[in-house]
């Protein structure tokens, strides 16, 4: 009977695990692309302002509410932030299986923070160019499959930016974002002859969307 | 998340084409409204003494034997009644000598936070980003900040009319972006990474769009960062930068370095420049040692380079080049604290000799002497925007 009762417990975990893998990496919380529930009016959406209880006041002297210029706003809004160069360090290397070549002499146009102070990291023209460039190097020495040899069809640039963007983003992509990706890999890039840069630009290009760059 | 269309995607590709036929046209484009601002290629560079500023740069004579070791002997005359210590008077080349105003800033703040916040903001906006605006001009990048991610007190401001202050932290990779790097297999193309960043950038818009806020500088870093990449090459090499401003390495974390970061801004269009430097509440320096050294050692050299190679000579016939240096407030007497008042020195080719910025012996400013929106005024009559979006000057005799 004990054992009828763990084996009937474990099979739950696995289906209830299996029904959406995205949920074992974070993913399905709604960040970035077709979020469940977006769009949807006031009223529907207990995520949105109006919807729930949104705390007591807190009045002090004079009946002064201190808490009563504070700006409603949806759940999970404004949350994530830009990933440290010490934390892009890191994800490149889980994304890409290897850091980039000239990774850490490219630090600096990430800004240096002195040792023993913090500066929230803040992204720029230069650190966005700088990221795709390392990422498309990276990118690049890594796409050595015979795949990548050959020319990006919509069917393959589909198929791979589908995988990239969920294997980078630790998330499922929507269908607008792989669109995106595609396009960028058959038509936008047609001019570029070589296949390979094609793809490598197409995998910076999600290595550089906010979705990587930010946390 | 929005719909990203095929056509829509295509549009954006091609918009490389309008940013080629350049800024001067008229009419709105991707990155705000364009003007036609100024007559010839302009930019303010402030330099910024995070702390405050010891009077004896903008007025020395006024402590003669009485003050911060102010004597006859350690001060120079520039003319029209500026008389500025020696640590600050000889990092200013000759030819640009009779170029220099103090100008007086009654703004009644002797608190660090108020003034660094109420020195950059024009109303609810970044003054430096509606003077970037004015002056329009060339570059992708209209305002920057060399050295730092934001302005003093206040981090990164909002955007206006589309400009962001855009930070400068690497020589070498600012240069790669504005002249692409050496060719190889492995190595990114401007022309591949410009449709690639407009890819990035339509993928990141649903998460830019519920992070508004937070990811502000990741939305406004994209977009930048297409622009200069849709711009014509310019070629740059930091060896020219490491020679002139005697650096050994491109990351910008010094002030030679800032200043050298500051000229290449200005050189690829840039309308806004700070460059900060700490270390400058001075309390205790009562005799102006440290200031002095500091000034000589840390900020002398780099600005003495760059107002030689950007505003002296030949270069003021290419370019109009204006540097205002002030800080928090001036130091008071008796024990160098938090003066109430400040002052800004302005060197440029459109500046006249002379002074509304000149203390009496208490370090103090006459009564009238307009306040911060005055130095920005006068900034904006300096840089010959055609419309001053600050107001009229008060400084009428500073700007010829």
């Amino acid at each position: 009977m004990k054992r009828a009762i763990f084996v009937s417990a474990f099979v739950g975990l696995v289906v209830a695990a299996c029904d959406d893998p995205s949920r074992l990496t974070g993913g399905g919380w709604g960040e970035g692309g077709e979020e469940e529930g977006e769009g949807a009016g006031p009223g529907a959406d207990p995520n949105q302002p109006g919807n729930c209880k949104e705390g007591a006041p807190h009045p002090g002297f004079a009946g002064h509410d201190f808490v009563a210029d504070r700006k409603p706003g949806g759940l999970g809004d404004d949350r994530r932030r830009v990933k440290p160069f010490s934390s892009l360090r890191t994800e490149l290397a889980r994304a890409l299986g290897q850091a980039p070549a000239g990774l850490d002499t490219n630090a600096a146009a990430f800004g240096e923070v002195p040792p023993r102070w913090f500066a929230e990291p803040q992204a720029g023209a230069v650190s966005l160019y700088t990221t795709y460039g390392v990422a498309f190097t990276g990118c690049y020495d890594t796409m050595t499959q015979p795949a990548f040899s050959q020319a990006p069809t919509a069917q393959s640039a589909s198929d791979e930016c589908s995988k990239m963007q969920r294997k980078f983003w630790q998330r499922t992509p929507s269908p607008d974002e792989v669109k995106v990706c595609a396009e960028l890999a058959t038509t936008g890039l047609a001019s570029e002859p070589a296949p390979r840069r094609r793809w490598a630009h197409a995998c910076a290009a999600v290595l550089t969307s906010a979705s990587f760059t930010t946390y | 998340m929005s719909h990203l269309s095929r056509r829509g995607f295509l549009k954006a590709l091609g918009v490389g084409a309008g940013a080629l036929v350049g800024t001067r046209l008229p009419g709105a484009g991707l990155f705000g409204v364009a003007h036609a601002a100024t007559p010839e290629p302009t930019s303010v560079v402030c330099i910024y003494l995070n702390g405050g500023i010891n009077a004896i740069f903008t007025g020395a004579d006024a402590f003669t034997n009485t003050a911060f070791g102010v004597t006859a002997n350690n001060v120079l005359a520039l003319g029209g009644g500026v008389v500025v210590d020696n640590a600050i008077g000889n990092a200013i080349p000759q030819g640009v000598r009779q170029r220099v105003a103090t100008v007086g800033i009654r703004h009644g703040i002797s608190d660090h936070g108020n003034a660094q916040r109420s020195f950059f903001a024009s109303g609810a906006q970044s003054a430096p980003l509606v003077l970037a605006d004015a002056i329009g001009g060339t570059g992708a990048i209209k305002a920057a900040v060399v050295g730092g991610n934001g302005l003093p007190g206040g981090g990164a401001p909002a955007p206006v009319n589309g400009i962001s202050l855009q930070p400068i932290t690497d020589m070498r990779a600012t240069i790669e972006a504005v002249a692409g790097a050496t060719p190889a297999a492995n190595v990114v193309d401007r022309d591949g990474a410009a449709k690639g960043l407009v890819a990035a950038e339509a993928m990141s818009k649903g998460t830019v769009a519920r992070h508004g806020q937070s990811l502000a500088s990741v939305n406004q870093g994209l977009t930048a960062a297409i622009a200069t990449l849709q711009k014509p090459v310019q070629p740059f090499n930091t060896q020219e930068f490491n020679t002139a401003y005697g650096l050994t390495g491109t990351a910008v974390n010094s002030f030679a370095s800032r200043m050298a970061a500051a000229e290449l801004m200005v050189r690829t269009g840039t309308g806004f420049v700070i460059a900060q430097d700490a270390g400058w509440d001075s309390h205790g320096d009562t005799g102006g040692t440290s200031v002095r050294n500091m000034f000589t050692q840390r900020i002398a050299p780099g600005l003495r380079t760059f107002l030689t190679r950007m505003v002296d000579g030949a270069a003021a016939q290419q370019r109009n080049v204006i540097v205002a240096i002030f800080g928090d407030f001036h130091r008071s007497l008796p024990g160098s604290d938090h003066q109430s008042n400040g002052a800004a020195l302005v060197i440029g080719k459109n500046i006249r000799s002379g002074t509304t910025g000149k203390t009496d012996a208490r370090v103090s400013l006459p009564a009238g002497t307009p306040g911060i929106a005055g130095l920005w005024q006068l900034l904006g009559a300096a840089a010959k925007v055609s419309t001053n979006p600050f107001g009229a000057n008060p400084h009428t005799a500073l700007v010829g």
